[in-house]
C-alpha cells in the first residue's frame, strides 16, 4: 500500500504528537512526580 | 585578488531519509542518556559514602572533556568519516557507563563518567551528525535537517528522564547504568546508516588544511560573533537547568511545580529545535538567533519582575523550553554556509567549545555568586544582560560563503 504524501506527513505528525504527550503525561504520574522531586530536590 | 565563493563540495552518498532516521536516532541516545545522570547523584553518593562535590565535579570534568574534545573528534570525523568516530564513542560511552557503575573511587568515577563519557559525546552529538548532514542534504534543506535532528536530541532529554527514573526505582543504580551501556552500544548499528562513501577530492576548499581553516575560522569577524553568542547560550541554559529548582524551593514553591517545570521545558524544547531549523529554511538565521537571545532576556524579566507562581513558572518554562536548544540548528547552518562541509565537524566542534565554556561559568558562577549574595538575583540579571549582547553581536553575522582566494595558475 502506498501512502499519499499528504497522508504519510499527516501521520508523522500524529505519531509525534502521541509521543511527546505521551512522555508529557508520563512526568504527570504521581508516582513519578513525587520520586522525581525527591531527586530533584535532593540536589539542594 | 582573485576570490571564489567557498565550495561546499558535497558528497552525497547517502540518502536524506537514512541520514535523518539514523542521525536523529544516535542523537536521541547520545543526548537522552547523559541528561538524566543527575538522577544518580543520591544513590551513588549514598551507597559510596561519597560528598556530592566528587560527583558533581565528575560531571564537571565531562562537561568540560565534551567541549575540549570537540574539535578533535570533528577533526577526524572530517578527515575519516563520521562512521568510525561514531563507531569509538559508542564504545567509550558504553564503556564509561559501566565504569560509572563499577568505579568505587572518586578519581575512578571521574575516569569514566567524567573523561570516557565526555570523550564519547563529543563524538556522537550534534557535530558529527551535522557534518554528515552537511556533505548528504542539500543546502535548501539543511537548516530543516538539523532541525530534525536537534529535535530528536532534545526529544532524547526529554524522554530518558523518566525512563531513567524507572530504571534506577526497577533495577537499582548500578543495573540501570549498565543497562544504560547496552543502550549506547546501539549507536554502532546506527552509524552504519552513516557510512559515508570516500570523500571527494575536488575545489579549492578541499585542498584547505586543518590549519589553514582553523586559523581562516578564528580571523573571520562572524566565525567571533557566533562562537560569542553561543557562549551565551550555553551560559543561559545551564544556569536555568541547573538552578532553577534550587531558585524554586528559596522562593516556597512545591517540588512538583520543580518536576512540571522541568517536563515543560523538555516538551516545549522539541517543538522549538524544530521550528528553529524550519524557519532557517525561511528567513536568515542571525535574525532567527539575535530573536531567540532577545526573547530569553525578555521572558527571564518578564519572570522576575511578575509575582512567582506555580503558573508563572509555567509559563516561563514553555516559553523558555521553546527557546532551549533552537539555537543550535542555526547557529551550525551558518557556520556551514559560510565555510563549507569540509571542516565542518570540527568547526562545529569550536563553537560548542565555547558554548561549553559558558555551561561552566553558568553552573559556577550560579553557585558562586549565591553563595556570595545569598540569592540569585545578581545570576539571573547577567544572563538577561548576556542575552541582549547576544542578540545584538548575532546581527552583524555574516551568512554568505567566505570569499577565499583562488589558487596560483599551474
Amino acid at each position: 500500500m502506498v501512502l499519499s504524501p499528504t497522508l504519510r506527513r499527516a501521520l508523522l505528525w500524529f505519531a509525534a504528537g502521541l509521543a511527546l504527550s505521551l512522555v508529557f503525561f508520563s512526568y504527570l504520574q504521581p508516582d513519578l512526580v513525587v520520586d522525581l522531586a525527591n531527586r530533584v530536590w535532593s540536589c539542594f | 585578488m582573485n576570490t571564489a565563493a567557498a565550495p561546499t563540495v558535497p558528497n552525497r552518498s547517502l540518502s536524506m531519509t537514512q541520514v535523518l532516521i539514523c542521525g536523529a536516532a544516535i542523537v536521541t541516545l547520545s543526548m537522552g542518556i547523559r541528561h538524566g545522570f543527575g538522577l544518580w547523584l543520591q544513590p551513588v553518593t549514598m551507597d559510596r559514602g561519597w560528598t556530592r562535590e566528587t560527583f558533581a565535579f565528575a560531571l564537571a570534568v565531562q562537561n568540560l572533556m565534551w567541549g575540549i574534545a570537540g574539535p578533535f573528534a570533528g577533526m577526524l570525523a572530517d578527515r575519516y568519516g563520521a562512521f568510525k568516530v561514531l563507531l569509538a564513542a559508542s564504545l567509550l560511552y558504553a564503556l564509561g557507563l559501566v565504569g560509572m557503575a563499577l568505579a568505587t573511587s572518586g578519581l575512578a568515577f571521574t575516569g569514566s563518567a567524567g573523561l570516557l563519557i565526555g570523550m564519547s559525546q563529543a563524538g556522537c552529538t550534534y557535530a558529527i551528525v551535522y557534518g554528515v548532514i552537511g556533505r548528504n542534504v542539500a543546502p535548501e534543506k539543511r537548516s530543516w535537517a538539523m532541525g530534525i535532528t536537534a529535535a530528536a536530541g532534545s526529544f532524547g532529554q526529554f524522554l530518558m528522564v523518566p525512563v531513567e527514573n524507572w530504571l534506577i526505582a526497577s533495577f537499582g543504580w548500578q543495573q540501570a547504568l549498565i543497562l544504560l551501556g547496552c543502550a549506547a552500544l546501539a549507536m554502532m548499528p546506527l552509524a552504519i546508516g552513516l557510512k559515508e562513501a570516500p570523500f571527494a577530492t575536488a575545489g579549492a576548499g578541499q585542498q584547505q588544511s586543518i590549519g589553514q581553516a582553523v586559523r581562516e575560522a578564528f580571523a573571520y569577524r562572524s566565525f567571533q560573533l557566533l562562537m560569542a553568542g553561543y557562549f551565551v547560550c550555553g551560559f543561559q541554559v545551564v544556569f536555568i537547568g541547573v538552578h532553577m529548582p534550587s531558585y524554586l524551593k528559596d522562593q516556597g514553591l512545591g517540588p512538583e511545580v520543580a518536576t512540571t517545570a522541568l517536563a515543560l521545558i523538555g516538551l516545549f524544547n522539541v517543538i522549538g529545535t524544530y521550528a528553529a531549523g524550519v524557519l532557517g529554511q525561511k528567513l536568515a538565521k542571525r535574525h532567527i538567533l539575535a530573536a531567540i537571545y532577545a526573547l530569553r532576556s525578555v521572558a527571564i524579566v518578564a519572570f522576575l519582575s511578575l509575582p512567582l507562581t506555580p503558573m508563572s513558572v509555567y509559563v516561563f518554562s514553555s516559553v523558555m523550553g521553546v527557546l532551549w536548544l533552537s539555537t543550535i540548528p542555526p547557529t551550525n547552518a551558518v557556520v556551514a554556509q559560510i565555510f563549507g562541509v569540509k571542516h565542518f565537524s570540527m568547526l562545529g566542534g569550536f563553537v560548542f567549545f565555547s558554548h561549553q565554556i559558558g555551561s561552566f561559568l553558568g553552573v559556577w558562577l550560579g553557585g558562586k555568586l549565591y553563595d556570595s549574595t545569598g540569592s540569585y538575583d545578581v545570576v539571573w540579571w547577567i544572563a538577561v544582560a548576556l542575552g541582549v549582547f547576544a542578540a545584538l553581536v548575532n546581527l552583524p553575522v555574516r551568512e554568505t560563503a567566505i570569499q577565499r582566494p583562488l589558487p596560483a595558475a599551474a
